[in-house]
């Protein structure tokens, strides 16, 4: 079967799960599941990956990249999905419809993150991506009544599609260094310099699609906003999907990257930051699962400061942590909800001593929370020795960065044990006794199990990574390394004491004040920089909208002076053309007439002045046209501003001059408007004397219109002459209007005066 | 003088549009009374009658006839077929509203198939003179349609203040088509073009002025910023019917003119004109995206929408680039499609004696009428440019031909634009699905064959979605 169409089976079972609910449908989902987990590790072979043509014209289509690193992933989505769905319905047993609903979501989100794991298109995996944000952001506004879920989903659909559209860009720019939308091809690709400068920018822009996802410093307050969501979301979207998406897309542009610079130093600075800032976060937190969120930040942070490495080690460390961090948090996760279930709060101090009640409830808390604390017994002992040990065998150890990421694995070891320590706490007063042991206890009792399973198989943990590893780094020999290096040893050993002593420190802390550190309000100045946006937008609105015609007409004829002036600067110089200067006298008499009129004009509030200003200068215009010989354009200039005149006049009749007032500031913007415009205009006019008019025509007219048409007036002559059809067809159209104005007035006028009489 | 009857073949859907226009103006006349339908199915047979013409006379060559003045060619044709396609919804959308409300039914779809035929003709357009005729005859009657409503105040002021931006809008472009006449002494695009080759230096400024002129010009039909100011008080003051009107086809018709006049015309001063249209692009998205967010009235937002999708599709445009070009064609046409269910929505949820016009009228519409919630969820959706709608493919079309150019500041950009245009897209959605309605009944204004035109509609969105190469492959080969 084709990959593509088991996809779109997947999306299909999402829409029958929104649909009703059967033991036939539950079958179909483990079924569909499990058929993907035994095929990512290799059981079963049941699928075939030819692309399927999207948009041949963009060269989009639906190829898959299958290596060990999306193998990887899509058993870490497979096998986890399977155990949430398993969650999920014991969850919400008891309202169906509500199940129904969170079962496709979690279907439909399920599906586009494999499509994302597996999707060798850019474009394919961006579409993915996007659909991950959106049904990520339906489970978690899932409880619509919540105001805090609101807002927190909307944080995470805001903040992610953000990131991935800056992401879109760097996949283009990646496009358009590598002609070809192919991961697989862009990394088999041997580069340029060009290129490799190119790369950069890609890096840039898709980095910022990575920590916004991944929720890496200063984005990483969605995912906290989100623990909102219903348990099994928030088990599924912290460890192992969602959040890793960013993750995922690291490692396997990790080849291509690797050898910058920036590559190293950006992601060993913002999972420095992430971890150290989450880990102390984590510590301050009495909210059960905000102490995980927390902790699944730090985890986070943590991967991306292992991915910029490129050694083997390093690798190695962090395919090992991936999933185990994985199955770990998926559990610590489940548990917070049975919890919550049972007891209706996630304050750490209310539950205290739930551990000493039942001892599943007991064993899975040590487990889980033991596996993320590293205690030494389990495999998180293990991995964080492996973790070290891949910080020390870097080129370049920086004791800096080494002290800060143990110190952060202190202080998430102290807020594991402050987990335990209320876990197993006498209670301060009988809580209400759990009637019977809960089903929902199942799903992290596997998880639990699967923990003890790898600690005892630690050894053979090499099989399974290291397809993974081959994938990141195709160079690697080394196979899985034996974490015996005594130092790493020795600094794990470290960290779990630290850890108590760090929660020692902490009780201090707290009995002498109630500062919470590390606690960054980053939402708030989210939520400040949305409101700022929207007071933006408002006062755009004011400035632009429901305005005077005026007001318009200013703000067009400024931006047009600005274009051409910009024309003018930038490369255009300003062609200064001498004028020539005949009648010195006489222009200056006229122009500083004209100056006169229009500072007046300007200057003067009273609509009158203004007028008799306007007037004025219409009559010095036509003076210069005299001037220069022109004695018909004269003419035409002063008719047509005594004509203009009267009209205004006869219109002012019926207004209130004294309303008609504008202020003094208005004044001096058209002032400045007017200046500019006219400047520009100046030297357009200049410009125009370059041109050479072709006198062709002109001689024409001038040599013939007296002797073929007997006419000395040469503008007559054209008009009913050389050119009387034209002028015949123009009076034809006055005629036809004047004909259909007047049968429309002459209506008019009839039925006016019908109900004229009909008012008397 | 000897005067050679042009080939009038390449015009013949134009000439067929007057035809029919007029048989429709005297049948509203004369026959309107006794088939009160009548004008309405003419109307609609004129349009699916000129769509079947243009599409017979598409050919794989170009054609100049009309003494160089007119042209038809692969963009022409495309773009003249959604123009009509776009007029055919308007129409089934506007029925029921223009009957109910008394605008005057014949007057109504004569004047929209005059502008229609104006459009047609400035697609076609291939000399200066031909394309100010085109856009004459679209402009004017678009006056008078927002002014049908005669009693409504508002209707009034919306038209003249069109009036006086087109005429300025026309003052300046005219101004622009002169200079650019003057320099090079030819009004035939083709010409021009040419001349342009070998024009000397010291014309440069005067024709790089009218070239702002001309941008200017083309900026204000299109409704971009800062030449934007009448869209939104058209699309709020004009009757819905209208508004759905002015929003759509015109715009095509604009990209057209931009087209000839930039594309065409001027390739070689393709660096200036870059520079005019990123300015254009970068203040729409701005405006556009900024103003939206805090509008109440549904017409308004989707107005602001519209300049900022302007500024969008000019990114195509100003990359002068083939596929830039393609792109941006794509992205009108998707737009045009998107804004026609839109607009058409707001039309055919307008009943009787009510406006369906602020956000707040559509809260709850999801429990009121789910299919329609779920047509206008897909339009909002792919304007908003979520994957894998329509609208995400013409985005990516403009972005990467952005990036082509070498202009990825510009692209990162208009995509953080696009984020705060997402914000107000998706409150549409919030209030349509997460807000209790304010009246309980249900919407039953639509009639059966609004109903279904609108799920085409939207549908036809999602199908363009997942294989845009239908139309995608057609931009690609016009330029």
């Amino acid at each position: 079967m084709n990959i593509s169409c088991y996809l779109l089976i997947g999306f299909v079972l999402s829409a029958i799960l929104a649909w009703r609910r059967s033991p036939i449908t539950s079958v179909l989902l483990y079924t569909y599941w499990a058929i993907l987990l035994l095929w990512s590790i290799k059981v079963i072979a049941p699928f075939t990956t030819v692309p399927i043509m999207w948009v041949p014209s963009l060269d989009i289509q639906f190829s898959y990249h299958l290596d060990g690193l999306s193998k990887l992933f899509t058993a870490l989505i497979s096998g986890i999905g399977i155990i949430v769905f398993l969650f999920t319905k014991i969850y919400s047993q008891a309202d169906p419809a509500k199940y129904k609903r969170l079962a496709a979501l979690l279907q439909l989100f399920a599906v586009s993150m494999l499509g994302l794991v597996l999707a060798d298109n850019l474009i394919a995996l961006f579409v993915f991506w996007e659909l991950t944000s959106i049904s990520s952001y339906l489970l978690i506004q899932f409880n619509t009544a919540s105001h805090a879920s609101n807002q927190a989903a909307f944080n995470s659909l805001f903040i992610s599609v953000l990131g991935s559209l800056v992401m879109l860009v760097g996949f283009i720019e990646l496009h358009s260094l590598f002609a070809t939308w192919e991961i697989s091809q862009i990394m088999s690709h041997s580069m340029t310099i060009g290129q490799q400068q190119n790369l950069h920018l890609c890096l840039w822009l898709i980095l910022a699609g990575v920590i916004t996802k991944s929720a890496q410093f200063p984005f990483y307050f969605w995912l906290t906003g989100a623990m909102q969501a219903p348990a099994p979301v928030s088990a599924y979207l912290h460890s192992a999907t969602m959040v890793n998406a960013g993750i995922y897309l690291l490692a396997r542009f990790h080849p291509l990257f690797h050898s910058l610079e920036l590559w190293y130093c950006a992601l060993t600075a913002i999972g420095t930051i992430t971890m150290v800032l989450a880990s102390l976060a984590s510590l301050f937190q009495d909210d059960l699962k905000a102490v995980l969120a927390y902790s699944t930040v730090f985890a986070l942070g943590a991967m991306v400061y292992l991915l910029g490495g490129s050694n083997a080690v390093t690798i190695e460390a962090f395919s090992i942590f991936l999933v185990f961090h994985a199955i770990y948090k998926a559990g610590a996760f489940m548990l917070a909800g049975v919890l919550e279930k049972r007891y209706h709060t996630r304050e750490l101090q209310q539950l205290a001593g739930i551990g000493r009640r039942n001892w599943l409830f007991a064993l899975i808390a040590i487990v889980t929370f033991g596996a993320m604390a590293g205690l030494p017994p389990f495999f998180g002992f293990t991995v964080k020795e492996m973790i070290f040990k891949a910080k020390l065998s870097t080129d370049t150890v920086s004791y800096v960065l080494m002290t800060v990421s143990i110190l952060s694995s202190m202080l998430i070891a102290a807020a594991s044990f402050r987990c335990l320590f209320y876990f197993f706490k006498r209670p301060a007063a009988e809580i209400k006794s759990p009637s019977k042991l809960s089903l929902g206890l199942v799903s992290p009792l596997i998880l639990a199990t699967l923990i003890i399973i790898i600690t005892l198989i630690s050894q053979d943990m090499g099989i399974i990574i290291s397809p993974t590893v081959k994938a990141i780094l195709p160079t690697s020999t080394a196979s899985y390394l034996d974490p015996n290096s005594s130092a790493s040893y020795l600094l794990s050993l470290m960290t779990v004491f630290g850890g108590i002593v760090c929660l020692l420190l902490y009780i201090l802390l707290r009995k002498f004040s109630k500062v919470k550190f590390g606690h960054i309000p980053l939402d708030k100045y989210f939520e400040a920089s949305l409101t700022l946006v929207l007071q933006l937008g408002r006062q755009l609105t004011r400035l632009t909208q429901g305005q005077t015609i005026t007001n318009h007409l200013r703000i067009i004829v400024s931006s047009i002076a600005v274009l051409l002036l910009a024309t003018i600067i930038s490369g255009h110089l300003i062609q200064v053309h001498a004028v020539a200067n005949h009648q010195a006298t006489s222009n200056l008499l006229i122009c500083s007439l004209l100056i006169m009129c229009s500072l007046s004009l300007l200057l003067s509030c009273r609509f009158l002045y203004n007028l008799i200003s306007l007037s004025l200068l219409g009559l010095g215009l036509s003076l210069f046209f005299v001037t220069k010989g022109a004695v018909d354009v004269a003419i035409a200039q002063l008719l047509v501003e005594v004509l203009s005149v009267i009209i205004l006049l006869l219109v002012l009749r019926r207004v209130d001059l004294k309303a008609v007032k504008t202020n003094k500031s208005n004044r001096i913007i058209n002032g400045v408007i007017a200046l500019l415009f006219g400047m520009v205009v100046t030297e357009l006019m200049l410009a125009t004397r370059s041109i050479n008019v072709d006198a062709k025509l002109q001689n024409y007219y001038i040599d013939n219109s007296l002797l073929l048409a007997h006419g000395r007036n040469i503008v007559n002559v054209i008009l009913v002459d050389f050119r009387s059809l034209d002028t015949f067809a123009e009076a034809i159209v006055i005629v036809a209007t004047a004909i259909g104005v007047s049968l429309l007035l002459k209506q008019v006028l009839t039925t006016r005066g019908q109900s004229h009489v009909d008012n008397t | 003088m000897n005067f050679v009857i042009p080939d009038v073949v390449p015009a013949i859907p134009e000439i067929f549009m007057l035809a029919m226009t007029c048989i429709v103006l005297l049948s509203g006349l004369f026959l309107q009374r006794r088939y009160p339908s009548l004008p309405y199915m003419l109307s609609l047979l004129a349009l699916v009658g000129a769509v079947v013409l243009t599409v017979a006379l598409y050919k794989h060559t170009t054609e100049i006839t009309f003494h160089n003045s007119y042209i038809i060619d692969h963009i022409g044709s495309i773009l003249k077929v959604t123009i009509l396609g776009t007029c055919f919804f308007v129409f089934l959308y506007c029925r029921r509203y223009v009957a109910d409300r008394n605008i005057l039914n014949t007057e109504f779809y004569v004047l929209c198939l005059f502008s229609v035929l104006g459009m047609m003709v400035l697609v076609s357009a291939y000399s200066f003179i031909s394309l100010y005729l085109g856009l004459e005859i679209f402009s004017l009657p678009l006056y008078a349609l927002i002014a049908l409503q005669r009693d409504a105040a508002r209707s009034a002021e919306a038209a003249m203040k069109y009036f006086i931006m087109g005429a300025v809008a026309s003052g300046m472009l005219l101004y622009g088509l002169s200079m650019i006449y003057g320099a090079t002494k030819s009004v035939d695009i083709a010409v021009v073009s040419q001349v342009l080759t070998s024009v000397p230096a010291s014309q440069n400024l005067i024709l790089v002025f009218g070239l702002v002129f001309v941008v200017v010009g083309v900026a204000f039909k299109l409704g971009g910023a800062p030449f934007h100011m009448w869209v939104p008080d058209v699309y709020e003051g004009a009757p819905s019917a209208v508004t759905l009107f002015i929003a759509t086809a015109p715009k095509i018709a604009a990209f057209a003119m931009a087209v000839r006049l930039l594309v065409d015309m001027m390739p070689l001063y393709q660096v200036e004109w870059q520079h005019m249209l990123i300015v254009v692009a970068l203040v729409s998205m701005a405006i556009g995206n900024f103003v939206a967010i805090v509008q109440t009235n549904l017409k308004r937002m989707l107005a602001y929408s519209s300049i900022a999708h302007m500024g969008y599709m000019s990114l195509g445009l100003l990359s002068g680039n083939a596929q830039g070009y393609s792109a941006a064609s794509f992205y009108i046409i998707v737009y045009t499609i998107m804004s026609l269910g839109a607009f058409g929505m707001v039309t055919i949820l307008s009943g009787k004696g009510f406006e369906m016009e602020t956000i707040n009228d559509y809260k709850g519409l999801n429990s009121r009428n789910p299919w329609l919630a779920f047509i206008m969820l897909l339009l909002m959706f792919s304007m908003a440019g979520v994957p894998p709608i329509a609208g995400f493919f013409a985005k990516l079309g403009v972005i990467e031909s952005l990036v082509e150019a070498h202009l990825v500041w510009l692209a990162v950009l208009a995509l953080v634009f696009a984020i705060i245009g997402a914000y107000y897209y998706l409150r549409v959605v919030k209030v349509m699905y997460f807000d209790a309605p304010e009246h309980q009944s249900r919407i039953d204004t639509t009639s059966m064959d609004t109903r279904i035109a609108i799920s085409a509609n939207g549908l036809f969105i999602l199908v363009l979605g997942i294989f845009p190469g239908i139309i995608f492959n057609l931009c690609k080969a016009a330029f």
